[in-house]
Parts: C-alpha cells; sequence; structure tokens
C-alpha cells in the first residue's frame, strides 16, 4: 500500500511539469495535471503495480467561473488508497481527451460532465442527451451563471 | 401458421422497455435489439426522474440541502444524509458526540436491512413468487415504525444533521429494536427456506447474468453487486467512517457473480447488519445526541469528497464550500448510477426474462441514477 507522499512523489518524478501535487484542505491526497496528459497519466495509474488504480468513483465537474475544472476520484481496491485528480479546461468549448477505453465506468460519467457543462470530451463514443430532454436547448444548466429558479418548462399538448 | 425458415429467425428487431414497466423499477428505458428471443443490444435511456438536486443544492443552505436529499435515494434516505453530512463535518471539522455515532450507525444498518428487505420482496416479484415480498414488507414496516417512533418520517427522515442527530430515540425505542433484532435472524431463515433452494429460483438466477470481477471492477460496481463477482471490498472496512471499526462483522462475497450470488450476498448482509445493531445498542452509551452549533453554519473554504457504503453501493458526495451558507456545488455518486452502465455489458445473449432478473438483482434505485 503506497501512502500520501509516496504516491505524490510517484506521479511527479513520472510526469515532470505536467503533473503536480495538491494542497486541499481538510488534507488528500490529490493531484493536478494539465489537460493535455490526462490518458497518459490514467494508463499509467492503471498499468503501474504500484498503484492499480481501476476503480474510478466518479468524473464531476466545477464552474470556477473563469474555468471549468474536471476532477477524477479514482482508487485502488487492491492497495486500497485513493486519488484525487483535478485538471482545467476552458469555460466555453473546453476540450479534454475521454478516458472511456481506459476505464469504461467513464463513459456516463464522461457523457454527464459533457451534457452539463459543454465539456467535449474527445474520441468519446456516445455524447448523446443524457439526463436532459431530448429537445433540450437551454444550454449547460450546471454552470453557475444558469439560473433555474424562474425556468418552468411546459409540456407541448397537441 | 405458416412454417419459418430460419433465416426469418434471425431477422433482427426492435423492442421498447419502459419507461413504465412493472420491473424496471421506476422509469428507466431499456431500448433492446432483439434476435428472437435473444437480446442483441441493450440501450438504457435515463434521466426521467431528473430533479436537478446537485443544482438545487446550491441555493440553499446546508441544513437545508438534508431533506432535499433524502429524494435522492428514498429506500435509503438515512445514507443520503449521512454521507452529506459526513463530507460538510470532514469540512468544517465538527465534533459528534458518542451517542450520536451510535444512534447514526442503528440507523443506517436498520436503513440498509429496510432497504435488502425491498429487494428481496421485488426480486422474488419479478421472478414469479409473491409470498416473500409480503413476509419482507413485514418486517420492513416494524423497522418503519422504529424510524417513524425516532423521527417523525417513515421515509425521508431529515434525521441526521450536522453536529449530530436531530432527536434522542424515545423510550420504547430500545425495547422495541431488541426485539426486532432478536426475531429477525429467525426471519431471514424462513425467507431463505422459500427460496434459496427452490429449484424454480435456482433455474432462473444460477448462472443468469454472470458479472465477472474484471467487469464490475471496470464499470465501477460496487456494494453487493461487486462483492457478489468475488471482490472483498466494503468501505465501512476499507476505508472507514463514522465508527464502524469498533463493530465486528463479516463482508459476506460470491464467487460466479451471477444473480443468485447477488442474493445470497444481500441475505448474508442483512444478518451481518442485524448483528452490527445488536452491538451497537448493547454499547450504546449515555450523553449527547448533537453538539451545539452556530446559528448561522458556515464551514471554511475547502472541498471534500466523502463515501459510504451503502445498500446500492458506494455512495458518493463532493461538497466544495467558498466559506459562505450554501455549498458552492455537491456532486453525488450513487452505487446504482453504475450498475445501470453495466447493462450494455451484459445483456447481450441474454432473454428478456433472464435480463428481468438480472435488472431486479443489481438492486437499480433509479431516482438515486438521474438525481
Amino acid at each position: 500500500m503506497a501512502d500520501h507522499d509516496s504516491i505524490l512523489k510517484l506521479l511527479t518524478e513520472r510526469f515532470p511539469g505536467k503533473v503536480s501535487a495538491l494542497e486541499l484542505t481538510p488534507a488528500q491526497t490529490a493531484v493536478s495535471v494539465e489537460a493535455a496528459s490526462i490518458v497518459e497519466l490514467f494508463t499509467f495509474l492503471v498499468e503501474s503495480a504500484d498503484l492499480k488504480m481501476n476503480y474510478l468513483s466518479t468524473i464531476t465537474g466545477i464552474d470556477r467561473t473563469d474555468h471549468i475544472e474536471i476532477v477524477y476520484f479514482v482508487s485502488s481496491l487492491e492497495h486500497k488508497h485513493m486519488l484525487t485528480i483535478k485538471t482545467k479546461v476552458d469555460r466555453i468549448g473546453g476540450k479534454i481527451e475521454s478516458i472511456q477505453h481506459i476505464i469504461p465506468a467513464a463513459n456516463w460519467f464522461e457523457r454527464e460532465v459533457w451534457e452539463l457543462y459543454g465539456v467535449d470530451f474527445v474520441n468519446h463514443p456516445d455524447l448523446r442527451r443524457f439526463l436532459l430532454p431530448d429537445d433540450w436547448d437551454q444550454g449547460n444548466p450546471m454552470l453557475r451563471d444558469w439560473d433555474g429558479r424562474d425556468f418552468i418548462r411546459m409540456p407541448e399538448v397537441q | 401458421m405458416n412454417e419459418a425458415t430460419p433465416s426469418q429467425y434471425s431477422e433482427e428487431f426492435e423492442v421498447n422497455m419502459g419507461p413504465q414497466h412493472p420491473s424496471t423499477h421506476g422509469v428507466l428505458r431499456l431500448m433492446l435489439r432483439m434476435n428472437g428471443e435473444n437480446i442483441v443490444r441493450a440501450t438504457p435511456y435515463i434521466g426521467y426522474l431528473h430533479r436537478a438536486i446537485e443544482k438545487i443544492c446550491e441555493n440553499r443552505t446546508y441544513a437545508q440541502c438534508i431533506p432535499l436529499l433524502d429524494r435522492f435515494e428514498y429506500v435509503t434516505s438515512m445514507a443520503s444524509e449521512e454521507v452529506f453530512v459526513l463530507a460538510t463535518e470532514r469540512l468544517a471539522a465538527v465534533e459528534v458526540p458518542e451517542r450520536a455515532e451510535y444512534l447514526r450507525v442503528i440507523m443506517l444498518e436498520f436503513n440498509r436491512i429496510a432497504s435488502h428487505l425491498i429487494f428481496l420482496g421485488t426480486f422474488s416479484l419479478d421472478l414469479g413468487a409473491i409470498t416473500p415480498f409480503l413476509y419482507c414488507l413485514r418486517e420492513r414496516e416494524q423497522i418503519m415504525d422504529l424510524f417513524e417512533m425516532t423521527s417523525g418520517q417513515r421515509l425521508t427522515y431529515n434525521y441526521i444533521r450536522v453536529g449530530g442527530v436531530a432527536y434522542d430515540i424515545p423510550e420504547d425505542f430500545l425495547p422495541l429494536a431488541r426485539k426486532f433484532v432478536d426475531t429477525f435472524q429467525h426471519r431471514i431463515d424462513d425467507y431463505e427456506a422459500i427460496l434459496t433452494q427452490n429449484p424454480i429460483f435456482l433455474a432462473r438466477t444460477k448462472n443468469v447474468g454472470i458479472i465477472s470481477k474484471d467487469i464490475a471492477v471496470n464499470y465501477a460496481a460496487s456494494g453487493p453487486v461487486l462483492r457478489a463477482s468475488g471482490v472483498k471490498w466494503d468501505l465501512r472496512r476499507d476505508d472507514p467512517y463514522s465508527i464502524y471499526d469498533r463493530f465486528k462483522f463479516d463482508i459476506p462475497t460470491g464467487t460466479v457473480g451471477d444473480t443468485w450470488d447477488r442474493y445470497m450476498v444481500r441475505v448474508q448482509e442483512m444478518r451481518q447488519s442485524n448483528e452490527i445493531v445488536r452491538q451497537a445498542l448493547d454499547q450504546l452509551p449515555q450523553g449527547d445526541y448533537k453538539t451545539k452549533m452556530k446559528a448561522v453554519f458556515k464551514p471554511p473554504v475547502g472541498e471534500c469528497y466523502a463515501r459510504i457504503e451503502n445498500a446500492r453501493g458506494e455512495m458518493g458526495c463532493h461538497i466544495i464550500s467558498d466559506g459562505s451558507t450554501k455549498p458552492y456545488r455537491v456532486k453525488l455518486r450513487g452505487g446504482s448510477f453504475c450498475h445501470t452502465q453495466l447493462i450494455p455489458a451484459i445483456a447481450p445473449g441474454m432473454m428478456i426474462a433472464d435480463l428481468v432478473a438480472t435488472f431486479a438483482s443489481l438492486d437499480v434505485i433509479l431516482p438515486e441514477v438521474d438525481r
């Protein structure tokens, strides 16, 4: 079982300049990664015998008003450690490579972030409407400036 | 009737199953591409119950979020409260009194039993056995009564709060809870007598809907579904929260990962939960049931992902605080979401009747998928 420091050391040494350790409160094992290196990082996490991080808890987006942060929570069932991975993409027209060919569970997680935040997951096979109605045309509702409090959608009656 | 040639049999067609269908447990729509009786491809469509809980949470104070989160996973509302409260308490470093921790564990484990009873009932109903459903609801009713006398509610409790629980248990609670714990283990024997070795039940569940270890892990299955595939992973033991490290309990696992294994794992889990409740009732200390919180609760800037072992697997809550009274972002993760995603991976080659059995054994709750 790799501990907090050795995971961070391993990753920052393996990906110099691309992965850096993050200080979060309350303390947790976290790294930030350049969006362009996400596939590289996940391939390493899954294949490395010391880490074996192939269990993806979830992927989530956060609208930080000037950019969108994408957060991956990945853990290893064997070594029982967990890692938070953060990356930044543009708020409008943000793009990041899909990781669903490495971890299939990412498929729906990415689809959700795509729909609610408008982040494009390159090479994702199935970016279709997901939680929202098929004919949704009101933008990406999880963005902070999207205010749904006066939003009432009436069904069409014929 | 005309005799059909083999080529006519092999013509593929599409069947729409749901959103309103008795065995989709809520509103899930499955588009099935069929070849005769066999499924070629299954495509789930979700979102019919999307209530934008995550978005609404951004406009509510932390205390106001809790009753809303009861609607996230309503079969085990206690767990959806606990995961949010746990994340908030870690953010704000709130100390929880001993008695409150015990009360939480008692409620959570009772709720797990209630949820597994619902599973057992509806699962056997889907397979055509009606009796277990009636038995299961009878026992579940007793748990609901215990919840009602404590929190005033039978389904959406709003009981677990930041810093403790909302109310102490009433006087009648302990004797009734003990009575339940003592009789319940024999009730489980009754359910097993009807189902476990029943030839029809075995024919419908053995080697049906096999989920291999690799698929289970890759698709982030969790809880009983993961354990039935032979992975011994339980967050109560492997990423301990609350006071679960004080109780002795086994983690039942399956071997094949078929429908029968998932049934068996849940039945064993009910026994284990029952034992945890028994230990918690024995150890229950006196004292405060909540800490005094400030009138205006503002956790410091930070973020936290808390995860707990729910009846449906890993339930996670990621809270980001900007230091104000309302969370900046709340992300909810439910086990059902990943289990629904499993369907396209395991359905090809199955018959519809087997898909019904398999889907029931995944114990998916659609409000948890759609949020």
